[in-house]
């Protein structure tokens, strides 16, 4: 079974995106901020990481930025999950490490075939 | 020898005679003649009488020429005069004069000077008279000067001095003053001179300071508010970007779970339910969408859209959005007829046409009633792609025509089953369209439907 680390502040957001992927089949594991989803993420060596660009303390970028440092996570793909829908965003987010962006509000099936897209 | 006898002097006669005297002498003499009567009127003979004037003339001649002397003398007298007259006026002319004049010989030398002069230049009429012209020249031209008198000397003609220059004077302080200079050669009888009016320009030069700041501080002013305006639109655009986020973030949830629940994997839902959840999805999305609009608008507003340009088919867009739309015009019954014909490949930004496209024929939706005819027509024209959209709607009174670009417009009413927008659609879309070099145009009649054209600028690829 395949973990997902879902690191988000919005404990409403966490519990949706876990609940779409429990019932897919995949092991969550959550992160409510970025120090904490380093140490998760360390802790569970997770298949998958789904970030939430805006979180207080040490942001999304910053997160992805000591996940491609960690030689045990560096090859670890990242998902970025922002409600921010500035033009540029996405390739910021691709060219700071992130594997794949995603914007909310999501659809849940779009969120599912990425999911699995990355784990294939 | 003549006593007793009358002489009548009507019939008299007189003239005057030169003759020479037994000595040879010349004499002037007078010699009247007239005829001779006895007591009864008979005439006897002629008398003559013949008296030397010759002193008498002497006198005569020499009254003649002191009054000669006198004459001359008198009207040297006046011309001494007139000439004293003419001086004094000249005096006057040029003492009254408001600026300093100045008369220079060919070696530089001051010969006459003013008042003003004197006031001007701070030295006494004694202390410049004579003196080289150089004098009131500032230090640092000095050494040129004479020079540039040379050359006027080469060309001497009335005109200003330095023109186009800044000049200056300097005092006897050391001081520098601000001048104007005119020069004119003068020609009279001691030889070629030159005059120069010097014009004290201070005051003018100060208040052409004065304006000069004013304008500074104007155009200051003027700056720093429209930095203040960029600043607040920048602000605004911030705000909004923010806001939008903000917003979008307990949306992403609202409809996350709406769609998680209307999946029925927690449990089967009642009929009433499920149209419950699909009031929630369906508002939810509308508010996406006008928060999407507000971000939108504040893109364009602060000019931050950028086209991610690439190349795509016009009719592969076009049936993207036909699919987007079926649901809606289905809804109404409205048929929808897309020139199939076109198939062009076009170098722009696909999502921001597909928006343009996809806005345009969601209002012919909205604005069309039940049952009636919406049609896209693209084609292609020499270096661009135009593409219309026409429906059988409600139409736009010609005086609307322009304001329906505007933001926040909305028409009155839309026809049943249409959500009002934000009134932002149209204003993005022309901003859009204008961000690719295109237009956008209306075409429209009260009763009559609408036709919104817009090209894309497009070279053959």
């Amino acid at each position: 079974m395949k973990t997902v680390l879902i690191a988000d502040d919005k404990a409403t957001s966490r519990e949706l995106v876990r609940t779409v992927l429990e019932n897919s089949g995949y092991t969550v594991v959550e992160a409510s901020d970025g120090i904490e989803a380093l140490q998760n993420a360390r802790a569970s060596k997770p298949d998958l990481i789904i970030l939430d660009l805006h979180m207080p303390g040490l942001d999304g970028f910053g997160v992805v930025r000591e996940i491609r440092r960690d030689k045990d996570l560096a090859s670890t793909p990242v998902m970025a999950l922002t409600a921010s829908a500035m033009q540029g965003d996405r390739e910021r987010a691709i060219s700071a490490g992130f594997t794949s962006y995603i914007a909310k509000p999501i659809q849940l099936s779009a969120l599912r075939s990425e999911v699995q897209r990355m784990l294939e | 020898m003549i006593a007793g006898l009358q002489l009548h002097k009507t019939s008299q006669s007189e003239v005057e005679l030169r003759l020479p005297r037994r000595d040879g002498i010349l004499i002037d003499v007078e010699l009247w003649t007239g005829p001779c009567r006895d007591a009864s009127g008979n005439t006897l003979g002629t008398l003559a009488i013949i008296a030397e004037v010759t002193e008498h003339h002497a006198v005569e001649r020499k009254l003649a020429r002191v009054e000669e002397e006198l004459v001359l003398a008198m009207t040297q007298e006046k011309e001494a005069q007139a000439e004293l007259r003419a001086e004094r006026r000249f005096r006057d002319l040029l003492e009254a004069a408001p600026d300093a004049i100045i008369e220079v010989d060919r070696e530089g030398r001051i010969l006459l000077l003013n008042l003003v002069t004197e006031k001007l230049f701070g030295y006494t009429r004694e202390e410049m008279l004579g003196q080289p012209v150089e004098m009131l020249v500032p230090d640092a031209l000095r050494g040129g000067h004479a020079q540039h008198r040379a050359d006027y000397w080469d060309h001497p003609v009335t005109r200003p001095m330095g023109s186009a220059l800044q000049l200056h004077g300097r005092r006897k302080d050391g001081s520098s003053v601000p001048v104007e200079i005119s020069l004119s050669p003068v020609k009279s009888a001691d030889g070629f001179r030159v005059t120069a009016v010097i014009r004290d320009i201070s005051e003018r030069r100060k208040t052409e300071e004065r304006l000069r700041e004013m304008q500074q501080n104007y155009t200051r002013e003027l700056e720093a508010r429209n930095r203040e305006v960029e600043r607040a639109n920048q602000l605004k655009s911030e705000f909004l970007a923010s806001m939008s986020h903000e917003l979008r973030t307990p949306l992403h949830t609202v409809i996350g779970f709406a769609e998680l629940l209307s999946e029925e994997l927690e449990g089967p839902l009642n009929e009433k339910q499920k149209r419950f959840l699909n009031h929630i999805h369906t508002d939810s999305t509308h508010l996406l969408a006008l928060i999407n609009d507000i971000l939108d608008i504040s893109k364009i507003e602060s000019g931050r859209v950028e086209l991610r340009r690439e190349v795509f088919d016009v009719a592969v867009v076009l049936r993207e959005i036909l699919s987007s739309v079926h649901q809606q015009a289905a809804a109404k019954s409205i048929a929808i007829d897309a020139s199939p014909s076109l198939s062009a490949t076009i170098f722009a930004d696909r999502l921001r046409v597909k928006q343009v496209l996809f806005n345009l024929l969601s209002n012919a939706l909205k604005f069309t009633p039940e049952g009636g005819k919406v049609r896209i027509d693209a084609e292609r024209r020499s270096g661009l792609i135009e593409i219309s959209v026409t429906d059988t709607g409600i139409g736009i009174a010609k005086e609307q025509h322009e304001a329906v670009f505007d933001k926040f417009y909305q028409v009155g009413s839309t026809t049943k089953g249409v959500r009002e927008g934000t009134g932002l659609g149209l204003a993005i879309t022309k901003a859009l369209v204008e961000e690719h070099g295109g237009s956008i145009r209306l075409e429209s009649e009260p009763g009559k439907g609408s036709r919104f054209t817009f090209t894309i600028p497009n070279e053959e690829i």
